[in-house]
């Protein structure tokens, strides 16, 4: 990425994050059972994306 | 971001992180085991004990309570709580009833017999120098309080990093490390990345941490504020030297609150009660709810109700701070996911410990070259 980039670009992913895992933490305090798992894999989203961002070609 | 603001808010991280970082990095370590506490506690324990009488009817808690006061002469009681699992009765006692938790003895009773159970307390030692040591670091209230306040450091370096990580991003792609480039600038991409992924569970567990800090204040203005209207009867007068019936007490305590589980009882004169109530502690049955006590107060003298008592908003807010600081409250699978977000949170404040220290380095003169100027 060569062109400045808009606060809007740079914070995109990081405020997704931010907002699913902020979720999921709330959700496995709301939930029992199976909707933990689902809660617990919000919370986990932002490990998803730093595998993806680590494993991906540049 | 004007160059100047973004060398204050660089200052601002710099110096929050590096205050709190050693403190960081020993709670984060002692946390990591701390998050399997149950798990570590159920392997290294098999549940091989069984209740004297299964389905035999439960003692009266006055007679449990006897029995153990009559293995501990001279103490007092202070706490009562209740197995979820098995019919198991655990009394807390101790010279007095406020005395600290280092002079506190714990006992747990069979409720079909009366009979001792065997504590499991196989790499107990280990847990309680952990969890003392990430509390308090074994300096009581006021390791409490330095530990709340490295964590508010923390939350202003979280907040003064992300704030930073605009200026620094503003020609990269998002997740770009520099693997081909310095040692240092592949470190700065790894330490940005990986803290700008984890901000919502690093503030949480922060913030959580310091709201935890302050157990002790939040308990003790509870304690004066919303039950002064039941001590201010009694005015001076001594503890009652007989205690009215503890079962009596329970049942109705039970009974004045359907819908919820007994927890735990705290008795006259210890930190959840006042000197002439037995506080019975309840907490709901939903998800949210079974996190939030609310007690019953019955007077120790005379055995009346005095009634029930909605925790305030802030109790509330600390009981909720236990589980979501602790990450034990959403299955295994969220506290795996924690161990892993803990580890990564050692992995930034370790690289941001290096950039520091690579930074001061690069900035030191070189011996024989003199002092590095500007052209």
């Amino acid at each position: 990425m060569k062109r400045k980039a808009s606060l809007g670009q740079i914070f995109a992913v990081p405020a997704a994050l931010f907002v699913i895992g902020l979720t999921g933490l709330v959700w496995a305090l709301l939930v029992d059972g199976p909707q933990d798992i689902l809660a617990g894999l919000a919370v986990a989203s932002s490990l998803g994306v730093l595998i993806w961002a680590l494993v991906r070609k540049r | 971001m004007k160059s100047s603001t973004i060398r204050a808010w660089s200052q601002v991280h710099t110096w929050t992180s590096l205050v709190c970082t050693g403190f960081l990095l020993m709670l984060c370590l002692t946390g990591l085991p701390l998050i399997f506490h149950d798990e570590i506690d159920d392997a290294l324990n098999p549940a091989t004990w069984e209740a004297a009488h299964p389905d035999g009817p439960l003692l009266d808690l006055d007679a449990l309570l006897a029995g153990a006061l009559a293995q501990r002469p001279g103490e007092v009681p202070i706490f009562m709580s209740f197995d979820i699992d098995r019919p198991v009765v655990n009394v807390t006692t101790g010279p007095t009833a406020d005395a600290p938790g280092s002079a506190m003895h714990f006992a747990s009773f069979d409720r079909t017999s009366g009979a001792l159970v065997p504590p499991a307390d196989v790499g107990g030692a280990v847990m309680d120098f952990l969890l003392q040591l990430h509390t308090d670091m074994f300096l009581g209230l006021p390791g409490m309080l330095v530990l709340g306040a490295m964590g508010t450091l923390f939350v202003a370096a979280i907040v003064s990093g992300v704030v930073l990580y605009a200026p620094f991003m503003r020609k990269l792609e998002f997740g770009t490390v520099r693997r081909g480039q310095s040692t240092r600038l592949k470190w700065l991409d790894y330490h940005n990345l990986l803290g700008v992924v984890t901000v919502a569970w690093v503030i949480v567990v922060g913030l959580t941490g310091v709201m935890n800090t302050l157990a002790t204040p939040i308990i003790d203005n509870w304690k004066t504020h919303e039950l002064a209207d039941l001590v201010a009867p009694y005015a001076d007068a001594p503890q009652p030297a007989v205690y009215a019936s503890l079962d009596a007490a329970v049942n109705r305590a039970v009974a004045e609150a359907p819908g919820m589980e007994l927890q735990f009882v705290a008795f006259p004169g210890s930190g959840f009660s006042t000197d002439y109530h037995y506080a019975i502690f309840l907490h709901g049955q939903t998800p949210l709810t079974e996190h939030i006590i609310a007690p019953a107060l019955v007077s120790a003298d005379d055995g009346s109700f005095a009634g029930m008592r909605e925790m305030p908003w802030y109790v509330k807010a600390l009981s909720l701070s236990g589980p979501l600081h602790f990450g034990d409250y959403g299955g295994l699978f969220l506290k795996m996911v924690w161990a892993v977000l803990d580890v990564i949170t050692i992995i930034v404040l370790a690289s941001g410990l290096y950039l520091w220290v690579a930074r001061v380095r690069a900035k030191r003169p070189v011996a024989g070259r003199g002092p590095v100027t500007s052209a």
